[in-house]
């Protein structure tokens, strides 16, 4: 099989700015249905985008409730923005098991019984970088953020994550990796959907997923 | 003591950093403010709330509850919008939202104490588990308990009241739209504007379990999260039910719910919601507001973990409690009794909480007490008495107490149980199994608690950490579901029966032509068909059922049967078979007149991976356990039996079994893992398009080639000239309620011919002798008589059938909907009498 990383876009300074992108974040005053897309070409290393600090790319003002908002990286959200820094897949490392017979911990499941469970095997590794642009703290769970498979596809829950449910504080950028299962040769057909609750649409980040050179393995 | 007026509010105020002469006019006379302008960067209607929070000054003894909202994680991470009733006020923006309040207690003397701790005075069980008083003399493996010494922790929602107190609420609305706060049956705010306050005062009500909840919409407001759980307690004693009730060692309080993130949106948007026009359809599924990993404490969070040891999952030393007398006792100090579980139904589903390892005892339903001496069916069709369950109906609103007995685990071997070294746990879930999930899959992701057997040296908890391997999400948990190859069966005997059962699948034909992917159990003999092959045996044989898996997963559960957690078949609380695994199991013997022993009956088997999907493929088969034949029982050979050893006889020839069974064929087309690997299949969502009675005559020979076999008609005899009864077994094998009802031939008028006998594997019987015989209630003079039986997912019912004379009658199976109630289809067959 092959391993995948993402590749942001050639020539913008934080890898992430499309014409989607510039479009919203020229506008003042989103409709409520707007949907946001992040479109990262090809061209580019993971690891520049991966090391590239965080930056304000704009402040708006909403007219709706006279706050002014900054925003980070990416697509933009009704707190701030919300970015899809790196990406990569490779085979999911699964976690080792204790043997017990009495409880919740049984025997550690071996590569075989995994394999006859028939879960997905490979885990999509995504950086995403949250950025809260409002003068109060709000809440973020890695849920929030979905894999979807396909345009018609099931959407998926995450599988690990770094970026665990927290409060962020007013205008802080909080950044970590979040793995969610994936389908076989699902790679081309990968997004990324953030719920953004105030807002009653997803937003949607697509990115690419190239091969890696090599496979270290994902949580 | 005297309280301060709750209408007119205390003469001082009582914090000098929140009162204002404005905060103070705004004491019970509804006259509180709410600043009411859009939250920031908020674009949607409705989830404009108060930017700047109530500000109120506490009364004594008065509880002032906030109706809030905010967004919840769920068991997934998701955030879905919800309502509650906080005990701050908070706003939508809030990152950590005050939708509940925690368990506060009116005492009869006046006092209202914050204490998840009941009675705040007694002992806290270390992680929600009691430890035993001393072994019994003589039968060293079970314990005597300490009596009337261990607190009960309560989940957030509830309101404990002493008999003899004064409940007493202020409620304040800082939504935009009004809401209420009505003790259901009891007592309301009324209507609370806007941004107002409104109170509500009651002397505390007979000790019980009391629902309540903004009853606006119908079940919406409920559904978005506004609603909790009034406990009322017998003030003169703290560890019974009521007084001179039920004794316990500690008691329980589980509360489901059922979460539609969709309906959610919608309220967020200001939408005025629908609930018939657009029913809800819940995507989570709670109980005490977590699921899945949670609720069995395997997260990575350890105060998650904690709140469901102490709020959630029932454990202690085994014990011999007889069902007879919840207050045995040898000394003052102690007692041999169970736990008592308070279940409530905040939610909108019918939902059906089957418990592995005992059945429990089910001795209140709402307000009322079960009877210990008679019977009776209510109007839909559920019996009403004092009896063993192993699967409990709870309709939306329904408030049932049950004692879980915490004996020895009846079917297990007593050379496995004597060998325990660590906890054995079993698991309760709610066996509408579309509540298992979450947000279309993540299997086992919903309404599920574990129930923990203390090893036999108790030593006190364990620590948290590193008691059971963890994970951080519910994807995780659900994929990682202990998996055994081929292993041991331990404790090997030579078995009395051997039942074979390998994994198939199949495309199969219906009667009415459709076709179907089945997954199945074959033996060597059957073919490859629907149900399974029966299962067939008798109390006190050593059974073995080797398992084939085939390439793929699978277990087999031998629901209602309960032997030790190896062989109980499920993999969190044991492990899952890829290759080859025989489990071994003896049924209990039953004692004529003994409401304690005794394991005959009618049960189901069936896959318990992925269960939600493996089921409704069809990987489930009847189990029926005949009693040993007593010799103050007898039968005749080859013509009679009884189906429980001092049961009434029956005629073997027109045995029958009646399975209600659905299909939607969305499920049909999934795959064996569809939904662990977090991805959204839509198995909350159980839209059944065809509608099958299967079974059969019992007495025909066993199907050889395979094939759906659905029942066509049922004989009856007509008791007579030595004639024996026919016996009926119903088992539900959808996922939905059903109803049975019987006609005459007209198919409208109500024939009285029905006689339900056990329920669950368990006889109906009279126990309120507290040391004597527990008659059956047919040897009594007191039949439970009826023409219409209603059970829920995987309930199981024996009833015999009673004609007065030959000729036709009819049985309808009404199969309804587990959240609208809408009957869906109906299925007729005749019975014929002769």
């Amino acid at each position: 099989m092959h391993d995948h990383v993402l590749v942001p876009a050639r020539g913008t300074a934080a890898g992430l700015s499309t014409a989607g992108l510039s479009a919203a974040a020229k506008s003042e005053r989103w409709s409520r249905r707007q949907v946001f897309t992040v479109l990262l070409g090809a061209g580019a290393v993971a690891t520049a985008a991966a090391a590239a600090a965080p930056a304000i790319v704009s402040t708006v003002r909403d007219e709706s409730d006279r706050t002014t908002i900054t925003r980070g990286r990416g697509a933009p959200t009704s707190f701030g923005s919300v970015a899809v820094v790196s990406a990569s897949l490779a085979p999911r490392t699964p976690r080792a098991a204790q043997a017990s017979h009495g409880g919740h911990a049984a025997a550690t499941a071996d590569d075989a019984t995994v394999a006859a469970h028939n879960p997905w095997a490979d885990a999509l590794r995504v950086d995403v970088e949250v950025h809260n642009g409002l003068d109060r703290p709000i809440l973020l769970s890695p849920g929030q953020f979905r894999l979807q498979v396909g345009p018609d596809g099931p959407s998926v829950a995450p599988y690990d994550f770094e970026l665990a449910v927290r409060e962020v504080a007013a205008h802080t950028t909080v950044s970590g990796w979040i793995s969610y299962l994936a389908p076989p040769g699902g790679a081309a057909t990968l997004s990324l959907s953030y719920d953004d609750v105030a807002r009653p649409e997803p937003t949607t980040l697509v990115f690419e997923v190239a091969p890696l050179a090599t496979n270290g393995g994902t949580r | 003591m005297t309280s301060p007026d709750i209408s007119t509010g205390p003469a001082t105020a009582a914090d000098a950093d929140a009162p204002t002469r404005r905060d103070v006019l705004r004491y019970g006379a509804a006259v509180g403010a709410v600043t009411a302008g859009a939250g920031a960067a908020s674009l949607l209607r409705g989830s404009v709330a108060a930017s700047t929070p109530m500000r109120i000054v506490p009364i004594d003894g008065v509880l002032d509850l906030y109706v809030n909202e905010g967004y919840v994680p769920m068991v997934d991470g998701a955030m879905v919008y919800m309502r509650g009733f906080g005990d701050r006020p908070t706003t939508i923006n809030d990152p950590s939202p005050s939708l509940t309040a925690t368990p506060h207690i009116f005492f009869a003397d006046g006092r209202l104490v914050a204490d998840r701790l009941f009675p705040p005075t007694a002992a806290p069980p270390p992680k929600g588990r009691p430890s035993p008083a001393h072994p019994v003399v003589g039968d060293p493996l079970v314990y005597a308990l300490k009596r009337r010494h261990w607190g009960s922790y309560f989940p957030a929602r509830t309101i404990i009241a002493e008999t003899g107190s004064r409940i007493r609420l202020r409620v304040h609305n800082t939504l935009t739209q009004p809401h209420e706060l009505s003790l259901l049956g009891l007592a309301t705010t009324g209507t609370i504007a806007p941004g107002q306050t409104a109170t509500v005062e009651l002397s505390a009500p007979a000790a019980g379990t009391y629902v309540f909840a903004d009853p606006g919409g119908g079940p919406v407001q409920r559904t978005l999260g506004l609603f909790g759980v009034l406990v009322v307690v017998p003030a003169d004693d703290h560890w019974r039910l009521t007084s001179g009730g039920a004794e316990f060692e500690r008691q329980w309080l589980w509360i489901c719910h059922d979460i539609d993130p969709v309906w959610g949106r919608r309220a967020q948007l200001g939408e005025v919601i629908d609930p018939v026009a657009t029913p809800a359809v819940p995507a989570y599924f709670t109980l005490n507001g977590r699921a899945g990993f949670e609720s069995v404490a395997v997260t990575e969070d350890e105060e998650i973990n904690l709140a469901s040891h102490e709020e959630t999952l029932v454990a202690g030393s085994p014990r011999r409690t007889d069902v007879r007398n919840f207050s045995a006792s040898a000394t003052a100090t102690t007692v041999v009794t169970g736990q008592m579980i308070r279940m409530v139904n905040a939610g909108v589903a019918v939902h059906q909480m089957h418990f592995h390892g005992n059945h429990v005892w089910t001795v209140r339903n709402n307000a009322v007490d079960y009877s210990r001496t008679t019977g009776s069916i209510d109007a839909e069709g559920h019996v009403q008495m004092q009896h063993w369950e192993d699967t409990v109906e709870l309709d939306p609103l329904d408030r049932k107490v049950v004692v879980l007995a915490l004996k020895p685990p009846p079917d297990a071997l007593p050379e496995v149980f004597a060998a325990r070294t660590e906890d054995w746990h079993y698991p309760m879930h709610c066996h509408a199994e579309t509540s298992q999930t979450a947000h279309g899959g993540l299997y086992p992701g919903g309404i599920m608690a574990d129930w923990v057997m203390a090893p036999p040296t108790p030593t006190g908890p364990a620590p948290l950490a590193a008691e059971h391997h963890t994970y951080p999400t519910q994807v995780a948990f659900a994929i990682d579901q202990p998996k055994e190859g081929s292993p041991t069966t331990e404790f090997r005997k030579t078995p009395d029966r051997t039942f074979l059962r390998k994994f198939f699948n199949r495309r199969l034909r219906f009667p009415d032509g459709s076709e179907h992917e089945i997954w199945g159990f074959e033996d060597a003999t059957s073919g490859r068909g629907l149900p399974s092959p029966l299962i067939r045996a008798t109390e006190g044989e050593m059974i073995h059922v080797p398992l084939k898996a085939s390439k793929r997963v699978h277990t087999i559960h031998v629901h209602g049967q309960e032997p030790d957690p190896r062989n109980d078949g499920v993999g969190h609380t044991s492990f899952e078979v890829t290759g080859e695994y025989t489990y071994q199991w003896s049924p209990e013997r039953g004692v004529p007149g003994d409401p304690n022993k005794g394991s005959s009956g009618t049960y189901f088997y069936h896959c318990h991976v992925n269960t939600v999907l493996h089921v409704q493929m069809g990987m489930f088969g009847p189990l029926i356990i005949d009693p040993v034949v007593h010799p103050s029982y007898p039968v005749t050979p080859g013509r009679t039996r009884r189906s429980f050893v001092d049961g009434p006889e029956y005629d073997i020839a027109t045995e029958t079994l009646l399975v209600p069974y659905t299909v939607d064929p969305r499920w049909h087309q999934l795959g064996h893992a569809a939904g662990l690997s977090g991805e959204d299949v839509g198995l909350n969502r159980f839209d059944p398009q065809f509608f099958y009675i299967l079974g059969g005559n019992l007495s025909r020979p066993a199907p050889t080639a395979g094939g759906v076999q659905v029942l066509r008609d049922i004989r009856a005899n007509v008791v007579g000239n030595g004639t024996a009864p026919s016996l009926l077994r119903v088992v539900n094998a959808s996922y939905f309620p059903c109803r049975l009802r019987i006609t005459e031939a007209d198919g409208v008028t109500p024939a009285l011919i029905g006689e339900l006998i056990a329920h669950d594997g368990r006889p109906l019987r009279d126990t309120s002798n507290p040391n004597g015989p527990s008659r059956a209630m047919r040897d009594l003079g007191r039949p439970v008589m009826t023409d219409r039986v209603a059970f829920g997912s995987a309930e199981r019912y024996d009833l015999l059938l009673l004609p007065p004379r030959a000729g036709e009658y009819r049985a309808h199976i009404d199969y309804t909907h587990w959240i609208t109630g809408r009957n869906l289809a109906t299925r007729t067959l005749t019975i014929y009498a002769s």
